[in-house]
């Protein structure tokens, strides 16, 4: 199989078969075979909404289950489908005591941009931790999440190669970076509505503040 | 029969499998390898024309016969290069300024295809001295005139702050500003930083793609800003845009930085020295349709020269040494010709 097939396989299986996570949730509040559906609006890497599906699968202790999620995030300066994100992710909680708790979760993402410089596909890799405290009905912890480019596959824009540089190369690449997320959130849930905040920084994997580094999302999900 | 988590950790698992293989297929381009994605700069290109001075390597290119009267350029940006000035050069109405003049074009220390440097080595004080050497290097013993375009008006003018002596006559093509004071004074329409453009947005959006952790990703990423970030300078960035060879990202970022105090406030001052004992007329362009540092602030800018006059070229934005090079010339030859 050539290499290139993989790629629109992986989005496929991830888009078809799987389930993430990715908007903070009061994990206290969540019990097995419990789905939620929720949506996310602010600066996520632009200004970005986003929509999931979560779902509480029971694995081992029925009181800490696996909780996966999948999602679809769209850029929304200017709609525009050649943007986007998806991902799938699970998320276990490692450690608990009384109301405090350690989650670690990881994922696999995929995305897609398009601008006047370059066109670009790309998989990427997610590893999260996340140390809070969960209540009943609120709770406010703090995250670093860990975004690893796997691979790419680039075109430069027609614009780019006649007026700048004819022999930029298209094709796939390796690891075309990846970047440290530090966040901190916090929410609230009435009935089965919870809203969440969450906001933050970016560095790159190498510790250099990008030229956007901030993010500030504000989520709802309703439980089903 | 799998049950659902089963099922569901062996897709994650699957597709991470496949992602990593992927990602370690040795067939794959390095986006940190230069001529992929930006071209080679001198360090990586024996071919391309260099002079080395003041500890770094300068892509440079001449014009003309050695001996005659130097005028070097100066790009803008900072961290543009020279390629968007090289019509300053063609011929119009059968002449060249390179019949009369020693011409010297070169990218700035970290711009174009001149050598990358970390943050410790570009400053403006290493600017002024790379200047300073690169006069010496063509023009030993006699001043030189400086045309500068954007940010190139900026160098040129700290320079002659520094070195008046070393300066025959300047033509400032749409500088930019001459102070920290006027800098605050247009700092929000330099840029447009509207929260929902589209170009503000693809930029954001890219940092998931490329992390500017080496030079060639950081330049490439920063042209994203090139083509929509500056609306009121009016240039045409569709048909025949100002070209590039490659932005120097780190050095646009270290020199705005210089300039800085730590609030972020712009503080430098390129007229505080001996620009007011530079009593040699020095002639200001700008173009017809710049609505931030065009016509209107040029005319006040141009007063902290002791001599100067002002020329608009009608029907262009702050590319004009591209789109209108002739009638550039055309001003330029007028005031060469003005200089003793």
């Amino acid at each position: 199989m050539h290499i290139y097939r993989l790629f629109i396989l992986v989005p496929a299986l991830i888009l078809a078969f799987s389930e993430l996570f990715a908007q903070p949730i009061n994990i206290s509040s969540v019990t097995a075979h419990e789905q939620r559906i929720y949506a996310q609006f602010g600066l996520d890497d632009a200004f970005t909404a986003t929509l999931g599906y979560l779902y509480a699968l029971p694995i081992g202790s029925q009181e800490q289950p696996l909780i996966l999620s999948t999602e679809l995030a769209l850029p929304v300066a200017e709609f525009d489908l050649r943007d986007y994100r998806t991902a799938i992710s699970a998320r276990y909680t490692a450690l608990r005591h009384d109301n405090i708790a350690a989650t670690a979760g990881v994922g696999i993402v995929a995305r897609g941009t398009d601008n006047d410089i370059f066109s670009a596909f790309n998989i990427g890799a997610r590893a999260e931790m996340e140390l809070g405290y969960y209540a009943d009905g609120w709770f406010a912890g703090t995250s670093v999440q860990y975004d690893k480019t796997l691979a790419s596959h680039i075109t430069n824009s027609d614009w780019y190669r006649t007026y700048f540089f004819q022999e930029a190369k298209d094709g796939w690449y390796g690891s075309t970076g990846g970047n440290f997320t530090y966040s901190l959130l916090g929410g609230f849930a009435v009935d089965r509505s919870e809203l969440t905040l969450q906001a933050g920084f970016s560095t790159t994997e190498h510790f250099h503040l990008p030229l956007l580094s901030w993010h500030g999302t504000l989520g709802y999900s309703y439980r089903i | 029969m799998a049950t659902l988590s089963q099922r569901v950790l062996m897709y994650l698992f699957f597709a991470a499998t496949l992602a990593s293989l992927a990602s370690c297929n040795s067939n794959a381009l390095d986006v940190g390898e230069p001529g992929n994605l930006v071209p080679h700069t001198v360090d990586e290109n024996p071919d391309l024309p260099t002079l080395s001075l003041n500890g770094s390597q300068f892509h440079i290119e001449t014009f003309g016969t050695p001996g005659k009267p130097v005028i070097v350029f100066l790009h803008g940006g900072p961290g543009g290069d020279y390629r968007s000035l090289l019509r300053l050069q063609d011929m119009y109405n059968g002449h060249s300024l390179a019949d009369n003049y020693f011409l010297v074009f070169w990218d700035q220390r970290g711009a174009g295809l001149s050598r990358r440097h970390a943050k410790s080595d570009v400053s403006i004080d290493i600017y002024k001295e790379d200047l300073r050497q690169i006069v010496e290097h063509f023009s030993p013993s006699a001043p030189v005139v400086l045309i500068g375009h954007s940010w190139g008006g900026m160098y040129a003018t700290a320079f002659i702050n520094e070195y008046p002596a070393m300066v025959r006559g300047a033509v400032l093509l749409e500088s930019g500003p001459l102070t920290g004071a006027l800098y605050e004074e247009i700092k929000t329409r330099l840029i447009s930083l509207d929260f929902f453009s589209e170009w503000l947005n693809d930029f954001a959006w890219s940092q998931q793609f490329i992390s500017a952790d080496d030079h060639a990703r950081w330049d490439f990423q920063r042209l994203l800003g090139m083509k929509q970030s500056q609306p009121e300078y009016y240039q045409d960035m569709n048909t025949d845009p100002a070209p590039f060879w490659r932005l120097g990202a780190a050095a646009n970022q270290y020199i705005l930085e210089d300039g800085m105090d730590d609030k972020s406030l712009m503080t430098y001052n390129f007229a505080d020295k001996h620009l007011p004992d530079f009593t040699t007329e020095v002639l200001f362009v700008a173009s017809g349709n710049n609505t931030v540092i065009g016509r209107e602030f040029q005319e006040r800018q141009r007063h902290l020269y002791p001599q100067s006059r002002l020329e608009v070229i009608p029907g262009c934005g702050h590319d004009l040494q591209w789109k209108k090079p002739a009638e550039c010339v055309v001003a330029i030859r007028t005031y060469l010709n003005t200089l003793p």
